[in-house]
């Protein structure tokens, strides 16, 4: 188990189709790394993540989350396991309060089976209200931790995006996974968030424990952040370095940076 | 041989008029993607129409008057049609039809183009109930018998025997399927209806007139909804509720065409009224196969099976032009916050100063009007007559079916059309258990609860795979199987009775006390579980299930767990009812008074517990009080419910319920700062509404990130 890899995708194959989307992607996430993922749109950024947290069952590969193979996986398993993500467009419960949006998030904090969990809520046993207060109480410091305390009884359908985004980052501190894949956290926000996105999310790793694997097109952040980055193109892997080795292989410059290298 | 050439001239003669109402479907699905459940009541108006004028109806119909009565005004209009041939007839039934699908188009689907699929599903669903009820109320309730417009001829070659009937429709279908396949491929408008069909917005940007495809195609789906009415009314009947059920057959034979196809609708209605007719016609041997086979219903049987294994298998030749995946689940938006409607009520009512005794203090005023209702409740059977009690006691088990209904589709997402199924399970297994088992009450009541659990998990298995609309179908199916086959196998159906012990026949008040307290046990336990980890996980599969998956949210464990509390809620109150009603009958549960009760409780609210409560006093017991004003008019109340349901989700998703408890509710900070605004006056209160919502929001999130950003450097 010790000299397994953290995390590790392994020659990950996908087609739609006819269309080979995934053509043998290989990755590797040491534990406790900021890993970037960059690369022209229909890279196959976005549907590598989709693979990775289940929701592309046709794909083929290995995925190895702390030396199980969890490509046959379903999705919500995946989560239990420890894997947590972001969508691209922030995907919320749209009818529910910013407070229920992450006291849902404590879900995989409950038992696995529901029966029991129902049959005491339906009594209202004491034993089902002390779990709620629990809930509720971890729920309020993710609030307050997210400064998100003056939107905490409003519902996600009026926030504007850069508060859904936050929201959906309140989530992923709840459910407190040892992996976390964030899908362009910065899109749809604007430029002053997106500078203090970056300082967020690695004081996120220092106080999860966490290590990240990013989608992101906001060259400085990713640039400022990563320990790692990936670059993908047409479905597979480009190139791999330190954020100063990617921005100088031009290979990378030639496909996806283009001609402006004066980045951070 | 000879004897099965037979059934399939007659299946397929069947199975064209399946195609004919499937066509109709296509057409308007194509065009709009609005499943229209309306499509068999058009059908019908179109039958009532060409039936009352044709002056080959001989005798002529027992009930010849049309009258348009107006509720609650005593005023009516009461003519007896022209006598017409029968191409004037048809021609003017066509017209009739056409321009009620006109109408529809132009004053409800126009206003709604583009919304949910669960609000369409529920705006059509709302027509068919309401243009039911209205062509019941004006031509005839009763059913009756007409001659058929082919002639009672037929045709002998060998031993092969074809009713001219049965020719007939088939050449009407055939020819109507290839006009159309003509028009729709060499027409310009034709081209116009398939190219919005694939794209409404590159259409539109191409300069199509959307709506004029839209209004084309409502016309000409109505206008074969009212062929297929005609035609099949000599075998079914002339009867509005009787040839509703054809919806159901119409759906499968559209299904089989993917929704798009109209050669494969044609062939899919075909295939199935075929297989209806074999299947039926096979003399099985005795026992289980020709229970299952040979009995009046096992229609709605053969069409649930097939309609389920093409939605699970998804042959490819089929569904390579429908995407199942990009219906969405189903969802009841909420306004948005701001003032809404219930906010300038409680403001009226606040600057009056009506109700501010209840208002200022709400948890007392809750406590005052909780006690007068309970206590209402409680002295009705022991101050009135047993009548009272019965009609207080239906209002009691209806709010139940709507609190079902609140778990399964308001919470959970799932829209389920046969609530009352469960209702039949439990009332059936409570005839069962007092009768054959001589159990009582208490215990047949609980257990009916239970025995309706694994009967919902089988309805649930579809519904891992399927959403919205295609869900809606299959339960749409299964509840036409439940009453139509599965109530009427000759080992329920001669369980009429219950055997009721202490809960006397003849006095209602027990049964009424019984009813109230089971109720009020089941609404005090879900609205416990509303406060908990469970009702939320609800809540997530409804809104974003692949959000939900990626917290850790098994879909398959918890909307099975869904269906199974919804399916002991209704198996309750199915054992409930079966010791209040008389008889336990299969038409109790028919499928059009599950639709019903799916629109009560939307209006009422599918999403806060006590709408259950105001569908049941609304839709069971308010009828009853106001059954005699009407004026004649039998269907006031279905007519007004539909009506009232079409607003709804037009215009207030969340129901009545959800205003009521609105306008009561506490206000927090930033709704107070929209109040005190608004004391300055009406103009700045909803500008600062609308900054609430747009602006201000946005500028405070870009305001936060720094702080939480700097905290972290502690």
């Amino acid at each position: 188990m010790t000299d397994e890899p953290f995390f590790r995708v392994d020659d990950v194959r996908l087609a739609f189709g006819g269309l080979q989307v995934l053509q043998g992607v290989d990755l590797e996430v040491p534990r406790g790394q900021i890993v970037g993922l960059i690369g022209p749109n229909g890279a196959g950024k976005t549907t590598l993540f989709d693979v990775i947290s289940g929701f592309r069952p046709t794909a083929r590969g290995h995925v190895w989350f702390k030396g199980m193979d969890i490509l046959e996986r379903k999705p919500y398993e995946r989560a239990w396991l420890g894997l947590g993500r972001t969508f691209q467009t922030a995907r919320l419960y749209q009818n529910v309060t910013v407070y229920d949006c992450v006291r849902t998030a404590f879900h995989t904090r409950m038992a696995r089976n529901p029966l029991g969990t129902t049959i005491h809520g339906l009594l209202g046993s004491a034993r089902s209200a002390a779990k709620e207060r629990e809930i509720s109480a971890r729920t309020d410091a993710v609030i307050e931790r997210l400064g998100l305390g003056d939107y905490a009884r409003k519902n996600a359908s009026d926030l504007s995006y850069g508060t859904l985004r936050l929201t959906e980052l309140a989530t992923i501190l709840a459910m407190e996974p040892e992996l976390i894949l964030l899908d362009e956290p910065s899109s749809g926000i604007a430029q002053k968030e997106t500078e203090a996105l970056g300082p967020l999310l690695v004081e996120l790793r220092r106080e999860l424990d966490a290590t990240i694997l990013l989608i992101e097109h906001d060259m400085p952040l990713i640039m400022g952040i990563s320990d790692t980055i990936f670059a993908l193109a047409s479905g597979s892997v480009l190139a791999k370095g330190t954020p100063r080795e990617i921005q100088d292989n031009p290979d990378v410059v030639e496909s996806y940076l283009g001609g402006s290298l004066e980045l951070a | 041989m000879t004897y099965y050439l037979n059934l399939l001239i007659a299946g397929l003669a069947l199975g064209a008029v399946y195609s004919l109402y499937g066509l109709g479907i296509t057409v308007i699905y194509k065009a709009t993607k609005v499943p229209n459940f309306a499509q068999a009541a058009l059908g019908a108006v179109g039958a009532y129409v060409f039936f009352k004028t044709w002056s080959g109806q001989k005798p002529r119909l027992h009930e010849q008057h049309v009258t348009f009565k107006v509720p609650f005004g005593g005023w009516a209009l009461r003519f007896v049609p022209p006598h017409l041939p029968m191409w004037g007839s048809f021609l003017l039934a066509l017209v009739v039809v056409g321009v009620i699908g006109l109408l529809i188009e132009r004053l409800v689907m126009r206003r709604i183009a583009g919304a949910p699929t669960l609000t369409l599903i529920i705006v059509t669903v709302a027509l068919l109930a309401v243009i039911l009820a209205l062509a019941s109320d004006i031509f005839s309730p009763e059913a009756e018998i007409v001659n058929d417009p082919f002639g009672n001829g037929s045709l002998h070659i060998g031993g092969l025997n074809a009713q001219s009937s049965s020719i007939g429709i088939l050449a009407v279908a055939v020819v109507l399927a290839v006009a159309l396949g003509l028009f729709f491929k060499y027409t310009t408008l034709g081209v116009a209806v398939r190219a919005t069909a694939d794209s409404r917005e590159v259409s539109r940007l191409l300069g199509i007139d959307a709506n004029l495809v839209a209004s084309f195609s409502w016309a000409v789906g109505s206008m074969i909804a009212c062929i297929g009415g005609i035609l099949i009314s000599p075998a079914r009947g002339l009867n509005a509720f009787a040839l509703a059920t054809l919806i159901v057959p119409g759906f499968a034979a559209s299904l089989l065409g993917g929704f798009t196809s109209l050669t494969g609708t044609v062939a899919g209605g075909l295939a199935l009224g075929a297989s209806v007719d074999l299947l039926r016609g096979v003399h099985w041997p005795k026992g289980l196969l020709s229970n299952v086979f040979a009995a009046n219903g096992s229609e709605s049987f053969i069409i649930l099976a097939v309609v389920v294994i093409v939605l699970m298998a998804r042959p490819k030749f089929i569904f390579k032009g429908l995407r199942l995946d990009e219906d969405s689940g189903v969802s009841f938006a909420r306004t948005g916050s701001g003032l809404n409607a219930e906010d300038r009520v409680r403001r009226s009512l606040d600057r009056s100063g009506a109700l501010s005794v209840l208002l200022a203090d709400w948890t007392l005023g809750r406590w005052i009007l909780g006690g007068l209702a309970g206590a209402v409740l409680l002295a009705v059977p022991i101050l009135t007559t047993s009548y009272w009690s019965t009609v207080l006691c239906f209002g009691v088990i209806y709010a139940l079916v709507a609190l079902s209904i609140i778990v399964l589709t308001g919470w959970t997402g799932q829209l389920s059309l046969a609530p009352l199924t469960f209702l039949g399970v439990g009332g059936y297994a409570t005839a069962i258990l007092s009768t054959s088992a001589h159990l009582p009450f208490w215990l047949t009541i609980p257990l009916s609860g239970l025995l309706s659990i694994p009967f919902a998990v089988v309805l649930g298995v579809p519904a891992l795979r399927l959403r919205g609309f295609f869900l809606a179908l299959v339960t749409l199916c299964f509840a036409a199987a439940g009453s139509d086959w599965l109530f009427v196998q000759p080992t329920l159906a001669k369980h009429q009775h219950v055997s009721r012990g202490v809960l006397t026949a003849g006095l209602s008040q027990p049964t009424y006390y019984v009813s109230l307290l089971v109720a009020a046990g089941l609404f005090v336990a879900i609205r416990n579980l509303s406060r908990t980890h469970i009702a939320r996980t609800f809540f997530a599969l409804r809104d974003s299930e692949s959000t939900a998956v990626s917290m850790g949210i098994d879909p398959v464990r918890y909307k099975l767990l869904a269906f199974a509390m919804a399916g002991a809620i209704g198996g309750v109150a199915g054992g409930l009812l079966a010791y209040l009603a008389p008889t336990i009958q299969p038409i109790n549960y028919a499928f059009a008074a599950s639709l019903a009760w799916v629109l009560n409780t939307v209006v009422a609210s599918a999403t806060v517990l006590a709408g259950a409560a105001v569908a049941g006093f609304l839709f069971s017991i308010v009828p009853q009080l106001t059954a005699s004003p009407t004026g004649g008019v039998n269907q006031a109340p279905v007519i007004l419910g539909g009506v009232a349901a079409i607003l709804t989700v037009t215009d207030y998703p969340n129901g009545l319920a959800s205003f009521l408890t609105r306008l009561v509710r506490r206000f927090d900070s930033s709704e107070a700062i929209a109040w005190t605004t608004d004391e300055a006056g009406e103009n700045v209160a909803v500008t600062a509404a609308e900054s609430t919502h747009d602006d201000d929001d946005f500028d405070r999130a870009v305001a936060l990130v720094p702080v939480a950003s700097g905290a972290e450097r502690d």
